[in-house]
């Protein structure tokens, strides 16, 4: 089946491999394992077994709730990638939030597809995307919140003393591509 | 007009976050470009116009993000054809790095590029947020108005999400809330045994050591993931490389 005709017909095509395939071609070295490692890092509260069944328990609630997949997915998955970084101090390097996030999203929407646990599109994919990159972003810049519209959420990046993030050093070429 | 004037005249709305929060989002926006970036490519690759489009308006979102940051001119938002004056003019705008950077032949495949040619420019994904294509290059000069059009444009896009991004205090907080507790509870057992383990230490030396590399790790006790730096001791030490995939 072309892409196109599957995208037709609303299934899913997208794969995690192929966006990771060309994120890393896009990152430096240095880049590619902090990548690397923020996205195991999700992966393992996504799909570890302490966690798993919790999540997918959640997941078929909200489903019943009446909640879009998208948007279910994008913003758990916001939710992970701030847990992440709020738990990391502030030290995760934040290019790879939106990236990593991106990924889990990938990964999420083919263990769902593939376990018919849910019914996925690609549209409900991009839906995802655009929750969660709206959502992370938001996160760290109230007048961009304010410039979409989007009301404060409630996931403060903590710091030890409940101070305000101070800007950490940033990793070596993680804002450039590679070549 | 010095692109950078330009694109903080026209986003001049985002610059009022204060310094440390434009620097933090900065980066954050710049992951946004990459991400869409990768999206584009692969819709383009594989015939998908939807993850091309959705593609094309995360690295559209991105590079606006990255506009509004003071140091905007990374090399994921200066275009691999910048000339040797245009580098000039970004020099003495104030980011000199963005330009050796620039002039080492990056570019942006999702064409999240700035054309620089005296005008404020943005590029045909952001005039097309919410509705873009990727490719179609041909004309990045726009006219002012044409950008603040386009900057309208994308917040419409993006209303549309807002309401969503208001729905993180609902849809699953119940599962994030629950994961948190167990990572925190996971952490402190950790630090108590790590705290046992110096304590043990100490004793059988005769004296108090100095605190080793304080890393915890997300989701186990000696994986490679996160580091975690514990408030109440030393800042954190790189790990190495985790493995490449889970």
């Amino acid at each position: 089946m072309q892409p196109q005709q599957a995208q037709a017909s609303g299934t899913f095509t997208i794969t995690e491999q192929a966006l990771e395939t060309e994120m890393m071609k896009k990152l430096k070295p240095n880049d590619q394992s902090v990548l690397t490692r923020v996205y195991t890092a999700g992966m393992k509260i996504l799909f570890s077994p302490e966690t798993h069944q919790k999540m997918v328990q959640e997941f078929e609630q909200q489903m019943q709730k009446g909640v879009d997949v998208g948007q279910l997915i994008g913003t758990d998955i916001a939710h992970i990638m701030v847990l992440l970084f709020n738990e990391s101090k502030g030290t995760m390097p934040k290019g790879v939030l939106i990236p990593a996030g991106t990924l889990l999203i990938a990964k999420s929407c083919e263990f769902l597809h593939e376990d018919h646990i849910a019914p996925v599109t690609d549209q409900n994919f991009s839906d995802a995307v655009h929750v969660m990159t709206s959502a992370v972003m938001s996160k760290f810049s109230p007048s961009f919140a304010a410039k979409i519209g989007a009301p404060p959420t409630p996931m403060q990046p903590a710091s030890p003393q409940g101070q305000p993030i101070q800007p950490q050093p940033r990793a070596a070429g993680m804002l450039q591509q590679g070549q | 007009m010095p692109v950078a004037l330009a694109a903080v005249e026209i986003y001049s709305g985002w610059t009022a976050a204060t310094a440390v929060g434009v620097t933090v989002f900065g980066e954050v926006a710049a992951g946004a470009m990459i991400a869409g970036g990768a999206m584009t490519i692969v819709g383009a690759a594989t015939g998908n116009k939807n993850l091309e489009n959705t593609g094309s308006t995360i690295g559209a979102i991105g590079s606006i993000g990255s506009m509004a940051n003071a140091a905007m001119f990374s090399s994921t938002t200066v275009p691999a054809d910048v000339t040797t004056a245009q580098a000039s003019e970004l020099a003495n705008s104030g980011n000199p790095n963005a330009v050796s950077s620039s002039l080492s032949g990056a570019k942006d495949a999702a064409g999240n590029v700035l054309s620089v040619s005296g005008q404020p420019v943005v590029t045909p994904t952001i005039n097309a947020a919410g509705n873009a294509s990727a490719g179609g290059a041909t004309d990045l000069a726009t006219t002012n108005a044409a950008n603040i059009k386009a900057l309208a444009d994308a917040q419409q896009g993006m209303q549309k999400y807002s309401m969503v991004t208001g729905a993180l205090q609902g849809a699953g907080t119940a599962y994030t809330g629950w994961a948190q507790s167990q990572s925190q509870k996971e952490i402190a057992a950790q630090q108590q045994r790590f705290q046992q383990g110096l304590a043990d230490r100490a004793n059988s030396v005769g004296q108090v050591g100095i605190a080793p590399a304080n890393l915890l790790a997300v989701g186990g006790g000696s994986s490679p993931a996160v580091p975690i730096v514990s408030p109440a001791v030393a800042p954190a030490v790189p790990q190495p490389p985790a493995p490449l995939k889970v």
